[in-house]
């Protein structure tokens, strides 16, 4: 859209914008809690380590340096992450480019079945690849060999060893494709398609459309996924706990795990210490996508709203949808029945006890325990109202640093991003020091899981919201001042409308981690505020596999269903909302 | 005319001494010189009274739901004080309840955790007392009651109230009843190798101790290295190992502890248990919080969990032992100081190629 540029409106504009209104003093103070969230408790722990007697005492950090493998381990974290992140955003896109831009996409099972992997919490996700594919027990195994002993060979182990180089990144990259698919998706979505089928009517192929023109135009979605990615990649900790042990492969989150709480006395310094590496290489992430959303020269949202015409596969769409559906079946539909079926047996066994499957994990677990039930409960209520909080939050500090000096949104938005990525172990003791006792007395309540849900998973959601912001573009915005709208009506009526289907995504993201968080919820839950995170960790080191796995079960159901209706609710209002540009213009 | 006959005198006379005797060895039973927990007398109503008013208690416990819900339930019943509780890992129970303390605002009115070097630190620092410190019915400050075994006192006036000594996990669909090993040297036969898995020692502050106790008997760390080649892999926990033996991961897991085993063999599982002569294993005491929101409450919890009737409430599972009842402790069952057995933690990890 092209607004008419008469001398009047751009001087009401300008004078608009030299005067405070109360949107941007609600943005400023918004941005404050965020920050004053992030760092007052990680600042309360980085003083009780970092300063001895009035004096500054970095020994911490130097015996980071003396650990004897630290370079192994430092390599171990960038093959996993780094791999896993590029086989990820591989995967994500083209689930996202098939169920976006083609007539291969199946409605709800192509937009909704790459998110489950995400539902599962990490803990139950590791377990269910082992219950697949140990070599000895493994399901997947079982199965394999007893194929292979058709054909003659007979083998008590294998073929396939989830305890390997093999394993550990292959589930790593499960729990990152939904990142990939998510972002992509939305950014797709707000490509202008127009772009796309004017390159085609201009005769350049597929893949040259592809390349000159949607791969450009998703840049922001894309450096917003591979952050992500790289940010839950350092953080990851159940996975290489239950699989890297086995395998003997270690990586820094696991490290920072044991040196705190399995080293006495728990050795604080070091965990910050091997954290700063992680920071680093987060932050060379956290540059380049800076770098691509201040470029601008991606394609943003048009003043023309329109759908995109799906491109036609032809004799494609079937394989093409036989291979996605084989990606659904074994990342989403084998360890789901894995843990549905261990739910059922009394503990976990290779050769499945048909006629002697139970409900009783359900029934004494989860209906006849109260404390499981409330658990439940409370998680998806903290879910819900931390996700809603969260996004707004994300939208509002996202268009605060792209509208302020490029040198304070770097430091608001280093501030507000970077201490989550230290160990949630650390941060949430630093909720426990500063907010557990006087003045606060926040120790015990769901107001602290909250708080620490907001701290530890804004960052994940505001590059959602960064990049959700970044395609919104000026054009638009500009607009709806010159026309005369205030700050806070742009924002509602301009941006949240172009943002939903971006926003959307951030809101699914923040309500499955702070449903499924375990980390923070080990040391903030309790009896009074518990969450499931909590309970599914506490059976998990009580034994009990089936009880675990009915949890999971129950849990990955009921936030399943309620991403995927907000995801296809905001859907359906963005293409309403869409259509009706479409039609104003 | 009966006639006066000596002998009948000596025999009653001898019967009534023996009756006097026994009636006064009861006597003795019913009123102790000592302090006992048994026959605490007013103390305990007071305490009673107190812990009643403050209505409910909150507390932190590594032995599992099942072992702790039916001391709880037996305790509310009596008194009809409520009671919460937290169960967590010794390591998460350890960071949690120190974050807490140093915040000013403990979550927990009492602890029920293994003895580890963390336990003596959080007394110094005076976050959490044992029973002999702050003195509890029929147990005053700074004495031991008549009964509790004496070495079952920790250095720093903590007692214990669960013994779990570890054992071999051998699955009973993989390995004959003959041919499971005894003791920690059949597990370096060859016909183990690759058939044994075993907990990553780097995971709980008890497998040190145990690791520490087998080396000393068995010939030092090289036999620590021997059954680190013997195994397959380490798990995480002893929860995954458990699961993994009984699955067919392996015929052999080591070490296990009853109060996971016992619950699954109890609902089918092929496994069983075995007890090798050297043995050590996670030792639960009893810790009361200094701040605790209800003191009176967690002293009269601390109190009942000490007693036989508490104790066999808390260790009715096969396999765990009450400290009313340590001569039921395998042969050389070795008590183990953590300060000592954690001077050798780096060559134990450093045996099994972890840490």
């Amino acid at each position: 859209m092209t607004a008419t540029a008469s001398s009047a409106p751009i001087r009401r504009l300008r004078r608009a914008r030299r005067r405070l209104t109360p949107f941007q003093v609600a943005s400023a103070l918004v941005v404050l809690f965020m920050a004053a969230l992030a760092l007052y408790p990680l600042g309360t722990v980085l003083v009780r380590v970092f300063v001895s007697n009035g004096h500054l005492d970095v020994s911490g950090l130097r015996r980071t340096f003396d650990e004897p493998d630290l370079g192994t381990v430092v390599a171990n974290t960038l093959i996993v992450v780094g791999a896993s992140t590029g086989i990820a955003l591989l995967i994500g896109s083209l689930l996202a480019w098939v169920n976006e831009r083609t007539d291969a996409r199946m409605g709800l099972l192509t937009e909704a079945l790459p998110l489950v992997p995400f539902l599962l919490p990490p803990i139950a996700g590791s377990v269910a690849w082992v219950l697949l594919l140990s070599p000895g027990a493994g399901f997947v195994n079982a199965w394999l060999r007893w194929c292979l002993a058709k054909v003659g060979d007979h083998t008590f182990t294998g073929p396939l060893n989830v305890y390997s180089w093999f394993g550990l990144i292959l589930v790593y990259t499960i729990y990152q494709v939904p990142y990939a698919f998510m972002l992509v998706s939305a950014g797709l979505r707000n490509v202008d398609p127009s772009l796309e089928e004017q390159s085609r009517v201009s005769g350049a192929g597929l893949l040259r459309t592809v390349r000159r023109v949607t791969l450009p135009g998703v840049l922001p979605s894309i450096g917003g996924a591979v952050l992500l990615m790289l940010w839950s990649g350092f953080g990851i900790v159940s996975v290489p706990l239950a699989i890297g042990t086995g395998a003997n492969i270690h990586v820094l989150s696991e490290r920072i795990v044991r040196v705190l709480t399995f080293t006495y006395p728990p050795d604080t310094g070091v965990a910050i210490g091997l954290s700063l590496i992680m920071i680093a290489f987060v932050a060379v992430a956290w540059w380049a996508q800076t770098r691509i959303l201040r470029r601008e020269r991606f394609a943003t949202v048009g003043g023309k709203g329109r759908r995109a015409t799906p491109i036609r596969l032809g004799a494609w769409r079937w394989p093409v949808r036989g291979v996605v559906l084989c990606y659904m079946l074994v990342t989403t539909v084998l360890p789901l029945f894995a843990l549905v079926i261990v739910s059922l047996e009394r503990f976990w066994s290779s050769t499945i006890p048909w006629g002697d499957l139970t409900l009783d994990a359900y029934r004494t677990g989860v209906l006849h325990e109260a404390i499981a039930r409330k658990s439940l409960v409370d998680s998806l209520e903290l879910g819900g109202i931390g996700a809603t909080v969260g996004v707004v939050f994300a939208a509002i500090v996202s268009l605060f640093v792209v509208r302020t000096s490029p040198r304070v949104g770097r430091v608001v938005d280093g501030a507000i991003k970077f201490p989550a990525t230290l160990s949630h172990i650390v941060i949430a003791v630093g909720f426990v020091l500063a907010l557990g006792g006087a003045p606060f007395h926040l120790g015990g309540t769901v107001a602290i899981l909250l708080l620490a849900y907001l701290a530890l998973y804004f960052p994940q959601t505001a590059v959602v919201a960064d990049a959700a912001v970044a395609q919104v573009g000026r054009e638009l915005p500009e607009a709806s001042r010159v026309a005369g709208a205030g700050e806070g009506r742009t924002f509602r009526r301009v941006y949240t409308p172009l943002m939903v289907s971006g926003l959307a995504a951030g809101w699914a993201l923040l309500f499955v981690r702070c449903v499924g968080d375990l980390t923070a919820s080990s040391i903030l839950a309790g009896p009074k505020n518990p969450v499931v995170g909590w309970k599914i960790l506490q059976v998990y080191t009580d034994g009990s596999f089936s009880q675990m796995a009915a949890l999971s079960t129950i849990l990955t159901l009921v936030s399943g269903v309620v991403v995927v209706a907000v995801l296809t609710l905001t859907r359906r209002r963005g293409r309403v909302a869409l259509g009706r540009r479409g039609a104003a213009t | 005319m009966k006639v006066f006959r000596p002998r009948a005198l000596a025999v009653l006379l001898v019967a009534a001494a023996v009756l006097v005797a026994a009636a006064g060895a009861g006597a003795a039973k019913k009123k102790p010189k000592g302090p006992t927990l048994l026959h605490p007398g007013a103390a305990l109503a007071a305490l009673v009274k107190k812990a009643q008013a403050e209505g409910s208690l909150n507390f932190y416990t590594v032995p599992p739901d099942p072992e702790v819900r039916r001391v709880a339930d037996a305790f509310t019943k009596r008194w009809g004080i409520k009671v919460t509780w937290t169960r967590f890992g010794t390591s998460d129970l350890e960071t949690r309840f120190s974050a807490e303390a140093q915040s000013g605002s403990p979550g927990a009115d009492l602890l029920i955790l293994s003895n580890s070097q963390w336990v003596g630190l959080a007394e110094r620092r005076g976050w959490v007392s044992g029973p002999k410190q702050v003195g509890l019915p029929g147990w005053p400050k700074g004495q031991i009651p008549i009964g509790y075994p004496k070495k079952l006192l920790t250095n720093s006036g903590s007692a214990i109230v669960q013994l779990q000594p570890s054992t071999f996990l051998i699955n009973t669909n993989l390995v004959k009843p003959a041919d499971a090993p005894k003791d920690w040297k059949d597990l370096l036969d060859p016909k183990w190798k690759g058939k044994i898995i075993l907990t990553d020692p780097t995971s709980s502050p008890a497998f040190v101790d145990l690791w520490w106790a087998v080396q000393r008997k068995e010939g030092g760390i090289d036999f620590l290295k021997k059954l680190r080649a013997q195994a397959i892999r380490l798990y995480p926990g002893v929860a995954p190992l458990t699961q993994a033996v009984i699955a067919g991961e392996a015929p052999i897991a080591v070490p296990g502890v009853p109060a996971i085993a016992e619950s699954l063999i109890a609902k089918g599982a092929p496994l069983k248990e075995v007890t090798p002569t050297v043995t050590n294993g996670p030792e639960e005491v009893v810790l009361l919080t200094n701040k605790a929101k209800h003191p009176n409450a967690a002293k009269l919890f601390a109190w009942f969990l000490l007693t036989p009737g508490g104790q066999a409430l808390l260790n009715a599972d096969p396999g765990v032992i009450s400290a009313w009842d340590v001569n039921k402790l395998p042969a050389q069952y070795t008590r183990v100081d953590p300060a000592v057995s954690s001077k050798m933690k780096s060559a134990i990890f450093g045996a099994f190629g972890v840490g």
